[in-house]
C-alpha cells in the first residue's frame, strides 16, 4: 500500500543546504501498524510530514519516491494530492490544544473531510456521521460536543476529536505524528488503547511515530528506529526489544523507566 | 443584562461629558451669536437686548443645566441662524452622513479582505510588492486630497459623475447612491489601505499556526484554508481597527463633505461653528458622540460572534 524509496528531504532556507532525512526506506501494508521512534531531532516527524503531504513545497528538495498505492506523493499533481489527503491518508498531530481551528465548533471540523471528499451526502447524513464518529472514539455526549467549541474541551478530549476527524472518511493510512507525547499517561493508554481498536475494527494502516518506545511496544507490530535523519535499525517488535542489534536502540531500550519491586532491607 | 446596563449608563455619562466640554469651549472661544445674528445692523444696545432674550446672560451652568433639561425631553433647541428646530435640521442631513459611512465601510470590508488575503498568500511575489507599494502610497494621502483628485479624475477626465452635482436622496435613491459612490471612495481609500496593511500580516502569522497544517491536512486548498480556516481568526485584530476607523470616519467624512459639495451633517456643522449656532453644534456633537459609541458597542458584539472564546458579561 505504502512504499517509500531513498527518500531524501534537504532544507534551503539557510545558505548552507541542510539534509534532514537520508535515504529513507518503508513498506507498509493495509491493516499494518508501524512504529516510528528516535529522539527529537531525528527526522521522524518530517518524515511523517512528507508522507502526509504536508511538506510546504518551496525551499525544501524532496528526492526519492513516496508510493501511495502507486501515485507518487511527492510529484503528483496537487489536486491528486487533496484527493488523497483526509480521504485515504489522515493525519493526527502532537498538540491537540492548537491543531483544532479554535473559532469553528467541534461538529463543523470533524466533518470536514466527509464534506470535501463526500459531496453527494446530504447535511443530515454528514451530521449523522460525525456524530457517530464522536461516539467511536468513546466521548460521552456526542451531541454536546459536536456543537462546543474547542477551547470547552480537555487535551485528550481533544485527541479523540482529532480521531475521529481523521477516522470520518475511512482512511487507509493514519499518521499519527506523537499523538500521545503532550497528553497525561492514563491519557496516553486510552488513546492507545482507542488506535487499536479503530486499527482492528476498520483495518486502518497506522505509522506511529513516537520517542515513547514503551507506547511503541504496545502499540506497534513494527518499529523503524531513525537518528540524525537515517534508519539505524528496523524490524518486529521482538527483533528490536529482545535483541536490539544497535548501540542506539539499546540506549533507547535502556531510557524506558520501568516499574521494579525494590527489596526492603 | 448587567452588560447592558453598565453600557447605557456609559453611554449618557459620556454624552453629558461631550456636551458640557462643547459648551465649555464656546463659552472660551470669542464670537457671540447675537453679533452674528444681527450681521451688520449690530449695535452695543440691540446686541445687549438679544442676549437677554436668548438667554446669553445667565450663568454657564445655569444654561447647561436648561439645555440638558430640553434634551432629554427630546428638545435639542432652535436653531440661531436657521429660526427652525434643530431637530428638522439634523433629521434631514442624518441619513446623507450615515450614508457616506455606510459606502465608505462596505468599500474598505470588500476591498481590503481579498487584497489583504492575496498579499498574504502570494508573499513576496510581485502582486504583493505592488499592492504593498500602493498601500504605502495612498496610506499618506489624506481624504480631502483624493478626493479632489477623484473628483478631477473621474468627474472631469471620466465624466463618471458630475462634480458638485449632489443628489438629494429625496429626490432620487440611485443617482445619489451614484454620487455617494465617489466621496466614499474618497474616505474608504486610507482606510483600506491599513485594514489591507494589518490584514496581511495578521493572516501570516495564523498561517503559521497549528490548526492550518490539520485544515491542509483534510484535503483543503490553499483558497479553501485561507478563506474558511484563516480568514475569521485573522479578523480578530481587525475588527477592533475597523471599530477605530468607523468612529474616525465620523469626523473625517465632514471634510470630504466639503469637498464634494455634500449638505450633510459635517456642512451645517461647520457653518453652525462660525455662526456660534450653539444648540445645532450641541446637537451634531452629541450625535456624532453617540454614533462612535454605539459603534464601540457593535465592535464588542462582533468580536463575541468572530472570537467564541470571548463572551461578554
Amino acid at each position: 500500500m505504502l512504499d517509500v524509496i531513498d527518500l531524501n528531504l534537504e532544507f534551503h532556507d539557510h545558505l548552507v543546504p541542510e539534509t534532514v532525512v537520508y535515504d529513507f526506506d518503508l513498506h507498509m501494508d493495509p491493516g499494518q501498524i508501524v512504529g516510528l521512534v528516535g529522539e527529537s531531532g531525528s527526522g521522524k516527524s518530517m518524515t511523517a510530514l512528507a508522507i502526509a503531504g504536508l511538506l510546504s513545497r518551496h525551499d525544501m528538495q524532496k528526492r526519492g519516491q513516496i508510493l501511495f498505492e502507486g501515485t507518487d506523493i511527492l510529484t503528483c499533481r496537487r489536486s491528486e494530492l487533496r484527493d488523497l489527503q483526509g480521504d485515504d491518508i489522515a493525519v493526527i498531530f502532537q498538540e491537540p490544544m492548537t491543531c483544532l481551528n479554535p473559532v469553528y465548533r467541534i461538529g463543523r471540523q470533524v466533518e470536514e473531510a466527509l464534506r470535501i471528499h463526500r459531496r453527494e451526502l446530504s447535511k443530515e447524513q454528514i451530521r449523522q456521521r460525525a456524530l457517530q464518529m464522536l461516539r467511536e472514539v468513546e466521548l460521552e455526549d456526542a451531541e454536546q460536543i459536536y456543537r462546543a467549541y474547542p477551547h470547552q474541551l480537555s487535551g485528550g478530549m481533544r485527541q479523540r476529536v482529532m480521531i475521529a476527524a481523521a477516522m470520518i472518511c475511512d482512511p487507509k493510512l493514519l499518521i499519527a505524528d506523537e499523538p500521545t507525547t503532550a497528553l497525561d499517561v492514563t491519557v496516553q493508554a486510552q488513546i492507545i488503547k482507542l488506535l487499536k481498536k479503530i486499527n482492528a475494527e476498520k483495518n486502518t494502516a497506522i505509522l506511529f511515530i513516537s520517542h515513547d518506545l514503551s507506547l511503541v511496544r504496545q502499540l506497534c507490530q513494527r518499529v523503524v528506529v531513525m537518528q540524525g535523519g537515517r534508519i539505524v535499525e528496523s524490524g518486529t517488535v521482538e527483533e528490536i526489544y529482545e535483541r536490539p542489534c544497535q548501540a542506539y536502540t539499546q540506549k533507547l531500550i535502556a531510557a524506558i523507566p520501568r516499574c521494579e519491586k525494590r527489596r526492603v532491607g | 443584562m448587567k452588560y447592558f446596563a453598565k453600557k447605557l449608563i456609559g453611554l449618557f455619562a459620556t454624552l453629558l461629558a461631550v456636551s458640557f466640554l462643547v459648551f465649555l469651549a464656546f463659552a472660551v472661544i470669542p464670537g457671540d451669536p447675537a453679533t452674528a445674528m444681527l450681521g451688520t445692523q449690530a449695535t452695543p444696545e440691540r446686541i445687549e437686548a438679544l442676549r437677554e432674550e436668548m438667554g446669553l446672560n445667565e450663568p454657564l451652568l445655569v444654561r447647561y443645566a436648561a439645555w440638558v433639561a430640553d434634551f432629554v425631553r427630546g428638545d435639542f433647541g432652535i436653531s440661531y441662524s436657521y429660526r427652525i428646530p434643530v431637530t428638522n435640521m439634523i433629521v434631514d442631513k442624518l441619513p446623507v452622513t450615515l450614508t457616506l459611512m455606510a459606502l465608505s465601510f462596505l468599500l474598505i470590508v470588500f476591498v481590503s479582505i481579498p487584497l489583504g488575503i492575496t498579499c498574504a498568500r502570494y508573499r513576496g511575489g510581485v502582486l504583493d510588492h505592488c499592492i504593498v507599494a500602493a498601500n504605502q502610497v495612498v496610506m499618506a494621502i489624506p481624504a480631502f486630497f483624493s478626493g479632489i483628485l477623484i473628483t478631477l479624475v473621474f468627474g472631469l477626465l471620466l465624466h463618471l459623475f458630475t462634480p458638485g452635482g449632489y443628489v438629494s436622496y429625496q429626490k432620487d435613491w440611485g443617482r445619489f447612491l451614484g454620487y455617494m459612490l465617489f466621496p466614499s471612495i474618497a474616505v474608504a481609500l486610507p482606510k483600506i489601505a491599513m485594514t489591507t496593511k494589518l490584514l496581511r500580516a495578521s493572516v501570516l502569522s495564523e498561517t503559521r499556526l497549528d490548526y492550518v497544517r490539520t485544515a491542509y491536512s483534510r484535503g483543503n486548498g490553499t483558497r479553501a484554508v485561507l478563506y474558511r480556516h484563516v480568514l475569521k481568526n485573522a479578523l480578530i485584530p481587525v475588527v477592533t481597527f475597523l471599530g477605530m476607523a468607523l468612529a474616525d470616519m465620523v469626523a473625517g467624512s465632514i471634510i470630504v463633505e466639503q469637498v464634494f459639495n455634500i449638505p450633510g451633517l459635517g456642512r451645517i456643522l461647520l457653518t453652525s461653528i462660525s455662526n456660534r449656532d450653539y444648540p445645532v453644534v450641541q446637537a451634531i456633537i452629541v450625535c456624532i458622540a453617540f454614533l462612535v459609541l454605539t459603534i464601540n458597542f457593535l465592535v464588542d458584539l462582533v468580536y463575541q460572534m468572530v472570537d467564541p472564546r470571548i463572551t461578554i458579561e
